[in-house]
């Protein structure tokens, strides 16, 4: 399953990048790294390894809880 | 007209004559033995001017193409009754002959073997004297035309009942004794390396905007193609864009509504022998006005065009509500509703999906196959279509007897938005296929798709749904409803019309 | 490459996006039966940060998005705000998409895998956001008329199953719900709205911001406003807290002559168009927000490797529907504020400085 849906991403940005008129690096690569953000989403959800999602803004968010006492979460 | 595919090669063979010589004994050879070589019928008529200094003189005319009567009347008989100036030759012989001897309206001079040959192709005389290097071309059209009859496809109850013809000029008098003015201008170009096929670019100089003339003409300009049988290819090759089959050039066959559409600012294409005339830009609504709207009472159009608007959503929508209801929201229909549709489907062994998409494609061969029968066999047609598919289907337990009425009904709204059938029958299909997949959201799915493709079409620069999104109350005036004359003082924006005033406030009189 | 939209056509994409998924659920619960006092105080809160945003494109007329913010803040600076909104949106698309799909899993289509649903919503998003804003504002001019339709009808057929008694007592348990419920409702959905800000290329006229964001968020929210406290009025606070749909189940009473009813489909259809333009003008914002970040001018070659990954990350958000539930649960989110109010603050602070500064430069010399 996950290699299939590997393989789907694949195909969607070779595709793509055929479609292209021009192709300067810059583009090429910006564009590949947004799709390996996909893929590995994609392999984190289908593989159902339980990845919590990460919270950057933790500290503010304790933060905030703290000035409404009781009205955070 | 078949000797039209002879003149494959432009230049005379052999030597690579290209222009005509002084001799007339060697230009009416390249004429017979090269030019229209085994083409029987183009006549060669023999004649002398008078004497003194007679010369030897020939008139070359395609065979029925040409009115030889004119030709006799007006061409030969000048000759014969009057003596050529002696000793000219050329430019100054071929003046003196089309200012002095021929009395036709159209006369013009060439050296040119290709021009001469072309002119004969089209219809026209050409003259060509002893000593003289110029033949000289009398336009004298004699083929038959149809007479001016009301189009059969276009036909109104109240209207002129004037349709075009395959004759260019004739299309063009038509439309200009509508709008009498000097304003009205014509463009003349000509498309197709083989056909040479005249188009007329028609509009009103005061209102239509002279960017999309300009478009339009160089549009028409770049086309490069060998024929032009019909003015459908004209529409395909300079519509915009790449689009699912809507129209974004409006074709009609009706002087009326080719005057009506330039006067708000469109521009119209008439191509040689075709009746069908190009309007654009082309925007969705004008797939559901129609001329007499305008014609009769505004309350009636309106009803009319509401009416279409309706006929529209059924007939795109109908087979996927059915499906999407049937299959995933029995929930939805009134229970008596629901149990009487489940007893006829009873013993129906297909799915809903099959049914539907199987009903639907049977119909659009029965219709497909009646269209351009004789009107006998398209009847026997009929009575196979009702009998045999409808009653003998649903009591051999093919189909539901609902999905008889669903098709039925389905046809029936589609007539009523013919101009614009087929595109509607593709949305049908694609509404289906959602709506199997994902029951009432798919068909929503794709009825925001649907949307999504409208809105990113084009017409000449004219966005495609443009008055549709219009929050105006002039914009909208003409859309869902047909409001009374006196109420649609401007002419709609979004063609960028030079002066927007259409009607005179104070025009409306009022009984004391 | 400049899009200009005309202003009222940006309006009803402001108006669709603001209603977008979010009618449909249990907006400002925490407000009990003075939901009503709530919806609009918390109009009057936004309306001002609204106006905020508007100011801040206002300022930056004459030149697009991407030039206005380098001129304002800088090369980096403004490549760096760029990526955070990007995040932003893209996360709220994730997170719309979850609505929508558990939505229509929960409601009508429980067998089909929810990816599927998600999948399709997202494409057509992005085939959406490649086609750019002027289509999609066209888009939703058609749109708008449906789904004014469809809530007027619904609405309409719900007046006799309104109690008004349900709004009584006012104020019982004080002030202190009615500040929760506004802050909900200003979390979501009402500041989203700072999505459009990335949205709209150029301006018509240097106080279109104004009219587009401000009258389309004003009709929005009192929509919104009349929506849930009709239903509130027919269902009572409880029930409307504890559903997780309370519009949906209000709807479901309606019964005209035992033949027009189960309107709740018919009003789950607006639900699905303003979700799905929420998405598309998210996956649009996180783009063109992305495509600034990284310095490209054109955004539309990053439209699928974006949308794509809206799909397994709205799978990765979710883990259960009460998480999808984002409303109900939780009052307001650190990085919402963040996002939605101090950052935008700040930005214009800090714009309104450079500017005056400018200003000043430019008449001295």
């Amino acid at each position: 399953m996950i290699i299939l849906l590997v393989l789907g991403y694949v195909v969607v940005g070779a595709f793509e990048l055929y479609m292209w008129s021009d192709r300067p690096w810059k583009k090429v690569l910006a564009y590949l790294c947004t799709l390996a953000l996909a893929v590995t989403l994609t392999v984190i959800v289908v593989s159902s390894w339980q990845i919590p999602v990460p919270q950057p803004l933790r500290l503010l968010e304790n933060w905030v809880k703290e000035l409404w006492a009781g009205g955070g979460q | 007209m078949f000797f039209w595919k002879k003149i494959k090669d432009r230049k005379p063979k052999g030597k690579g004559l290209d222009r005509l010589g002084t001799s007339l004994q060697t230009n009416l050879y390249w004429f017979k033995n090269d030019i229209f070589m085994d083409d029987a019928s183009i006549i060669y008529r023999r004649f002398r001017s008078q004497p003194p200094h007679s010369r030897d003189c020939i008139l070359i005319y395609a065979d029925n193409m040409t009115n030889s009567d004119f030709l006799s009347q007006y061409v030969v008989r000048p000759f014969m009754n009057r003596t050529l100036p002696k000793g000219a030759s050329g430019q100054e012989l071929a003046d003196y002959i089309m200012e002095s001897v021929i009395q036709g309206d159209q006369v013009d001079c060439s050296q040119s073997f290709v021009h001469l040959s072309d002119a004969i192709a089209r219809g026209l005389g050409v003259v060509l004297v002893e000593g003289c290097d110029y033949g000289v071309t009398v336009e004298a059209p004699g083929w038959d035309r149809r007479t001016i009859t009301e189009p059969q496809a276009e036909s109104v109850v109240r209207g002129p009942r004037q349709g075009f013809t395959e004759n260019l000029g004739v299309n063009i008098n038509l439309v200009r004794r509508i709008i009498s003015s000097p304003n009205f201008k014509i463009k003349h170009l000509q498309v197709g390396l083989q056909t040479k096929t005249k188009v007329a670019i028609v509009y009103v100089e005061t209102i239509a905007s002279t960017a999309l003339v300009d478009e339009v003409v160089k549009r028409i300009e770049n086309i490069q193609i060998d024929a032009i049988l019909e003015s459908g290819y004209i529409q395909e090759l300079i519509q915009d864009g790449p689009n699912f089959s809507l129209p974004t050039i409006g074709s009609t066959e009706r002087p009326d509504i080719v005057a009506g559409k330039i006067l708000e600012g469109r521009v119209a294409v008439l191509v040689d022998g075709t009746p069908f005339a190009l309007t654009m830009p082309y925007l969705f609504v004008e797939a559901f006005q129609a001329n007499e709207d305008y014609y009769n009472n505004w309350l009636a159009g309106t009803f009319r065009r509401v009416l279409r608007y309706i006929s529209f959503l059924i007939t795109t929508s109908s087979p996927a509500l059915y499906l999407s209801l049937i299959s995933y929201h029995p929930q939805l229909i009134p229970t008596p509703l629901v149990l009487s549709i489940a007893a006829a489907r009873k013993n129906v062994p297909f799915p809903g999906f099959v049914e539907v998409v199987g009903m639907g494609l049977v119909f659009e061969i029965l219709r497909e196959g009646g269209v351009r029968l004789p009107q006998p066999i398209g009847q026997a047609i009929s009575i196979v279509g009702a009998i045999v598919l409808g009653d003998a289907a649903v009591n051999a337990s093919l189909v539901g007897a609902p999905m008889i009425v669903v098709v039925g009904l389905t046809a029936i709204s589609g007539f009523v938005v013919s101009s614009i059938y087929d595109p509607a029958v593709l949305m049908r299909l694609f509404l289906v296929l959602m709506a199997s997949v994902f029951g009432l959201h798919g068909y929503v799915i794709g009825v925001m798709a649907i949307v999504l493709q409208l809105s990113s079409m084009q017409s000449f620069g004219v966005p495609y749904l443009s008055s549709l999104i219009s929050f105006s109350s002039q914009g909208m005036k003409d859309t869902f409803v047909r409001l009374p004359w006196w109420r649609m003082v401007l002419r709609p924006r979004y063609l960028g019309a030079k002066n927007r005033e259409r009607l005179r406030s104070k025009s409306r009189s009022k009984s004391p | 490459m400049r899009e200009l939209v005309p202003d009222l056509q940006s309006m009803a994409l402001v108006v669709i996006f603001t209603l977008g998924d979010s009618f449909i659920m249990a907006l400002g619960s925490r407000a009990g039966n003075d939901i009503w006092l709530a919806f609009l105080l918390a109009i009057v809160l936004a309306v001002p940060v609204i106006a905020l945003y508007a100011r801040m494109r206002s300022l930056m007329h004459g030149e697009s998005l991407q030039e206005g913010l380098a001129t304002i803040y800088g090369k980096w600076p403004s490549r760096a705000i760029a990526l955070a909104y990007s995040f932003y949106a893209w996360r709220l698309g994730s997170y719309v998409l979850i609505d929508l799909t558990s939505f229509i899993e929960s409601i009508s289509l429980p067998t089909t895998p929810r990816a599927a649903v998600a999948t399709a919503y997202t494409l057509l998003a992005l085939w959406a956001a490649k086609e750019g804003v002027e289509v999609l504002a066209r888009w939703s001019v058609v749109m708008i008329r449906g789904v004014y339709f469809i809530l007027f009808v619904a609405f309409a057929m719900l007046v006799t199953e309104v109690d008004l008694a349900e709004f009584l007592p006012v104020l019982y348990d004080g002030f202190q719900p009615i500040l929760l419920g506004t802050l909900q409702l200003l979390d979501v959905p009402f500041l989203e709205t700072v999505v459009l800000f990335w949205v709209f290329d150029a301006f018509v006229k240097p106080d279109s911001p104004y009219k587009v964001f401000l009258p389309g968020f004003a009709i929005a929210s009192v929509f919104m406003c009349l929506i849930a406290s009709a239903s509130l009025a027919v269902l009572g606070a409880e029930q409307y807290a504890t559903n997780y749909f309370p519009v949906f189940v209000a709807t479901s009473r309606i019964d005209v002559a035992a033949f027009l009813t189960r309107l709740e489909s018919v009003v789950s259809i607006s639900f699905g168009i303003g979700g799905f333009l929420k998405v598309a003008v998210c996956l649009l914002a996180a783009s063109k927000a992305l495509a600034i970040g990284l310095g490209f001018t054109d955004y539309r070659f990053l439209v699928t490797p974006v949308a794509l990954s809206m799909i397994p990350a709205a799978q990765w958000l979710i883990t259960d529907m009460m998480e999808a539930e984002r409303i109900a649960t939780k009052v307001v989110g650190s990085s919402e504020v963040f996002f939605q109010f101090v950052l935008p603050l700040i930005l214009w602070i800090t714009a309104e400085i450079r500017v005056a500064k400018g200003k000043k430069n430019s008449a001295s010399t």
